[in-house]
């Protein structure tokens, strides 16, 4: 039945119909002219500020190093979180122009409570000190940026871009738990000190919710970027996200088979080659894919021999082509923090850990009187103060104490190499501090018969 | 309070529009408008731009937080909706709402299960930029031209013509054809419309059979 005068159709059919030549034509002019997917950088070819020299070796007093618990190799600790009784999660770290580091990560009376913002810290590229901490950005602020409710506040990720600039993605949350996270974003040009209004990437067609981050960006030649990401909602899976270099979403690629996998890590070892590691969310084990074709293809996830705890990754491939993951290699709790290393594509099969970490009984649970006195010392040992060291206790205690006994959590770890060629791993201290461990990959690994190679390693599950 | 950028201006009203064209719908049913609900509507819609709350963020923006943004087909219906109950603007003719809402509800069934972890394919990802996407909606929009419906083929065109401007936060074609209320609320009518049909069936049937037994 028709409601308008025949001529009158007739003009608006003609109206309708040049609307819809207009709209094809340009939408496939976009989409011919989509930005394709080049090959990946090699960290050779990864951000121009690391061209520039280094600061000049540190001309004060170092920190002190200290041997690893198992005495295989030695490392220098200090805090980097200076707010005392706050729970923190979720470091990420990046390099800054002068040779210091600049870390993010978040912090509040609880995870997921609205007071969680994401705060930063600096240390100094002589003095290997960390700054005191301050907010970057919290609920208000990234409300008023995004035009929209926030509920709460999550990971972040920091990373310095090709064109010199620093991006920060976090993880927000308008709606439910983290299932209903996604992903925003916020750019400084000033090494920090000030930041573009963030703005929200959209991954999802169902309310934009469920994707996350953890794990460090990688680069494609022309300087678009690669953002390792994970789904949550009615079904757990990684994906890497192609982002362009003004930081919208261009297509992503979901892991064949990683369900029940997340925060995945990806190692580039080629322009066309690259790893990606997981944490399972089933805690068995590490579980790894492979591309050949410079992310456009990966292959079916498999587990490693790695057990995993369902605990978060990182990993880092350095200038001289080593590629380094860090994990919980005991397979159930997240009592014993471990590097592992291996040759550029190589296999982290059997190769023995570096223990950075461990728990003084492992597999045992600490009583609540041992577990204050062990936190109580070392935070007083890193210069806190009594009152300090008591509610930073206090905050362990709220979240990883039973009635009578308390777990031990070292977890979240984050890796980098800076420009002199030290790897530095910030990690997550027993929920109430972020910890900085400095290690020079270069020195010799100390052989130790009592310590067998991947002893603990579990049976291969292909 | 400073003005929003454009793709957060455009989401914010688009999610004005469709709540105000469901409040004046709710208050003068099928088709046409008081004079009163006419009025209510306007400050209904003026009221959501009032800022609350510590952020100082606009009503919308809190319902924006639970709704995400909306697609340009929803905001679209929501506006034709709006001129018909204010402006007397003729109804859509019911095959063509049937029509749409049958495609609606397909391709929220093809979409959401991939692209929420149903398998290693992801539909979601044709959006980014598909000439298969493309082609296949091309198809659809001549389809239904040629069966002279207008609604679905004029949707798509709005859609594609937003998302080539950028409009909307989205880079994803996907968001500015189709979102989960959308594809609820064509459900609902996909469902009632079902029910009615076996209704009227099981009506005739039983009147045929009362009439026989006379």
């Amino acid at each position: 039945m028709s409601y308008y005068p025949t001529g009158l159709m007739r003009r608006w059919d003609l109206v309708a119909a040049l609307l819809l030549v207009a709209a094809f034509t340009t939408a496939g002019w976009k989409i011919l002219n989509r930005l394709p997917a080049p090959d990946f950088a090699t960290v050779a070819r990864q951000p121009a500020a690391l061209d520039v020299t280094p600061a000049a070796a540190p001309a004060v007093s170092l920190p002190a190093q200290q041997q690893s618990p198992d005495g295989r190799f030695r490392f220098d600790a200090r805090f980097v979180s200076s707010s005392p009784g706050q729970a923190v999660h979720a470091a990420s770290v990046v390099e800054t122009r002068d040779g210091g580091l600049r870390a993010v990560w978040f912090s509040g009376s609880r995870e997921g409570a609205g007071d969680v913002a994401i705060k930063t810290s600096v240390m100094g590229a002589e003095s290997l000190k960390w700054g005191e901490e301050t907010t970057l950005f919290d609920r208000q602020r990234l409300q008023q940026g995004l035009w929209r409710y926030v509920k709460k506040l999550g990971n972040p990720v920091i990373a310095r871009l090709p064109d010199d600039s620093l991006m920060l993605w976090m993880v927000n949350v308008s709606l439910g738990g983290w299932a209903g996270s996604s992903i925003s974003w916020a750019r400084s040009t000033d090494e920090g000190l000030t930041w573009s209004t963030p703005r929200r990437l959209v991954t999802s067609p169902f309310l934009n919710i469920s994707t996350l981050v953890k794990g460090a960006p990688f680069f494609y030649q022309d300087g678009q970027i690669g953002l390792p990401d994970y789904h949550e909602f009615v079904n757990k899976f990684a994906e890497v996200l192609r982002i362009s270099p003004q930081g919208q979403v261009l297509d992503k690629i979901r892991i064949p088979g990683s369900r029940t996998s997340l925060q995945p890590v990806v190692l580039v070892a080629g322009p066309e080659r690259a790893q990606v590691y997981m944490r399972s969310g089933h805690g068995t084990a590490v579980m790894a894919s492979a591309t050949a074709d410079a992310g456009k293809t990966w292959s079916a996830t498999h587990a490693t021999t790695w057990p995993n705890p369902d605990s978060a990754l990182a990993g880092v491939v350095t200038r001289a082509g080593g590629q380094w993951l860090a994990l919980n290699p005991e397979p159930r709790n997240r009592e014993t923090l471990a590097l592992l290393q291996t040759s550029t594509a190589g296999s982290f099969e059997g190769v023995s850990p570096w223990i950075v970490e461990s728990s003084p009984t492992p597999g045992t649970r600490l009583s609540v009187s041992d577990y204050e006195r062990l936190l109580g010392d070392e935070l007083q040992a890193q210069g806190a103060s009594q009152a300090q060291a008591q509610a930073d206790v206090a905050s362990a205690k709220r979240q990883l104490c039973g009635a009578d006994t308390c777990s031990q959590e070292f977890s979240y770890p984050y890796l980098l190499q800076s420009r002199d060629g030290y790897l530095h791993l910030v990690y997550t201290w027993h929920r109430s501090r972020i910890k900085h461990v400095r290690l020079d990959p270069r020195q010799v690994f100390q052989p130790d018969a009592a310590l067998p190679a991947a002893s603990h390693a579990a049976p291969a599950a292909h | 309070m400073l003005l929003p950028p454009l793709t957060d201006l455009v989401a914010l009203l688009g999610i004005n529009l469709v709540l105000c064209a469901a409040g004046l719908r709710l208050l003068n049913g099928r088709y046409g408008a008081a004079v009163w609900a006419k009025w209510s509507t306007a400050v209904f819609f003026v009221l959501l731009w009032f800022p609350v709350g510590a952020a100082h963020l606009p009503l919308l923006a809190y319902v924006r937080g639970i709704s995400s943004d909306l697609s340009m087909t929803l905001v679209a219906l929501a506006c034709l909706g709006l001129c018909q109950r204010l402006f007397g603007l003729a109804p859509v003719g019911r095959s063509e709402k049937m029509a749409f809402n049958g495609v609606v509800v397909a391709a929220a069934m093809f979409l959401y299960p991939l692209a929420l972890g149903w398998g290693d394919w992801d539909a979601y990802r044709l959006g980014w930029g598909s000439l298969g996407m493309l082609g296949a909606l091309l198809v659809l929009v001549l389809l239904f031209w040629a069966k002279g419906l207008r609604l679905l083929p004029l949707q798509v065109g709005l859609a594609l013509l937003a998302w080539s401007a950028g409009l909307m936060e989205s880079t994803n074609l996907w968001d500015y054809l189709l979102d989960p209320w959308l594809a609820i609320a064509a459900l609902v009518q996909c469902l009632k419309a079902g029910a009615q049909r076996l209704l009227h069936r099981f009506r005739r049937i039983s009147s045929a059979s009362r009439a026989s037994s006379a």
